[in-house]
């Protein structure tokens, strides 16, 4: 194993064990303080929070079952895995990144839209608090975490099988 | 609706005129624009205009919130924009000289200023600033009834579809050909992936290869065409 793997697997258990079942916590408050009022289920806040919960639980399943795995396999010095089944994080993180960026403007828009006189208003807002107070900031410093090691570590490296331009272009274009 | 003359605030002195489409006028026009309007307090749950009502004046929000709103063909009431403090209202009826399509009502006790009908056409013929914070204001209000229609869509299971290839893609590669997924999932696992039923999974990857978009060799996946793909995704910046 890598050196840095450690500080991955630790940062993938923060994730999973911390701030995910947070987020999944005040999603289930959300669902359990009863219905939405007419204005918000007509101006689309159920649309919004739907699509939000959507996403998230999209993202876990990917981490979960695909990048974190990947991530760790990469930092494996065990060679058989590499030669085998390459992943390309540059494009597994990006990926992902455009999912959170997705989650962000849901906040955005559900910040805009939820009603103040709402009874739900409390618990949707804890929701709101805790994308922005756990989820993107833990977002960040694994996203961070993985640009570092993907310029510097060497067990990164040697796994790329692309280039991090040609991912991008592929969007991009 | 109560009017109130004496509370009425002056044009030139509103803090949230600074923020709206009469932000550039001058004194001048402030000082006639301030004869040609009255104020109203609405209380909350109070109509300032009904659907299908011929608009008769412009009503700019001094204070409050208001909720603009329809009925749709199942009854239901539909909330289509809020509008606050510093917001004009039922400018897009009167310059298209049609009936109101949606009904104003104060969400909480509003205080409102009513401009005439004919003064306002007339200022925005013959005053080029005003003309361009309408359509500015136009233009903003298209985009953000545009971003809720795609926010309300974009999550539809064919994008969840392309978004689980791309995934796929990234993770275990191409085969030599650079286009077969170097993996082999059963449609049960890809549905899992996407969050739908695998009998939607399986008439979605049917469509798919019908688009040309991918290409179905038993359980092999060739993705033939990425950058459609991509596009179906929805996934860019």
């Amino acid at each position: 194993m890598c050196l840095h793997a450690q500080s991955a697997n630790d940062l993938i258990q923060f994730l999973m064990k911390v701030v995910y079942p947070s987020v999944q916590y005040h999603f289930l408050e959300v669902v359990w303080k009863g219905n939405f009022l007419p204005e918000e289920k007509s101006n689309g806040v159920d649309h919004i929070l739907s699509d939000l919960k959507s996403e998230f639980n999209s993202l876990y399943t990917y981490e979960t079952k695909l990048v974190f795995p990947a991530v760790l396999r990469t930092f494996d010095k065990n060679i058989q895995y590499r030669v085998t089944n390459t992943p390309d994080i540059y494009e597994l993180v990006d990926l992902t990144r455009r999912k959170e960026n997705r989650m962000r403007t849901l906040i955005d828009e559900l910040k805009k839209h939820v009603l103040p006189e709402s009874e739900k208003n409390q618990s949707i807002e804890k929701l709101i608090d805790s994308f922005e107070t756990e989820f993107f900031p833990a977002k960040e410093d694994w996203n961070d975490m993985i640009n570092n090691r993907l310029s510097t570590c060497s067990c990164f490296k040697k796994a790329i099988k692309s280039q991090p331009s040609e991912s991008n272009n592929e969007f991009n274009s | 609706m109560k009017n109130n003359k004496d509370l009425s605030p002056s044009c030139m002195f509103c803090q949230p005129r600074k923020n709206s489409i009469f932000s550039n006028l001058s004194d001048e026009e402030l000082e006639l624009m301030n004869m040609h309007k009255s104020c109203a307090i609405y209380r909350k749950g109070q109509y300032i205009f009904n659907e299908n009502g011929f608009p008769q004046a412009l009503y700019c929000i001094n204070n409050g919130k208001v909720k603009l709103n329809t009925i749709g063909i199942d009854g239901k009431e539909q909330i289509l924009r809020l509008a606050k403090s510093g917001d004009v209202i039922g400018y897009r009826s009167l310059l298209s000289n049609e009936r109101y399509h949606c009904s104003a009502v104060a969400l909480e006790d509003s205080s409102i200023c009513v401009i005439d009908k004919n003064f306002f056409l007339q200022s925005v013929n013959n005053n080029q600033k005003l003309l361009f914070e309408i359509i500015k204001k136009l233009s903003s209000d298209l985009k953000t009834a545009e971003e809720h229609i795609v926010s309300l869509s974009q999550k539809n299971v064919r994008e969840r579809m392309a978004e689980a290839l791309l995934f796929f893609k990234a993770t275990f590669g191409f085969a030599e050909d650079g286009q077969t997924l170097n993996v082999v999932l059963s449609r049960e696992e890809i549905a899992d992936y996407v969050g739908t039923s695998t009998e939607s999974a399986i008439r979605l990857l049917s469509e798919f290869n019908q688009d040309k978009i991918i290409q179905l060799e038993g359980k092999k996946i060739k993705i033939i065409n990425l950058p459609k793909l991509i596009k179906t995704a929805n996934l860019n910046d």
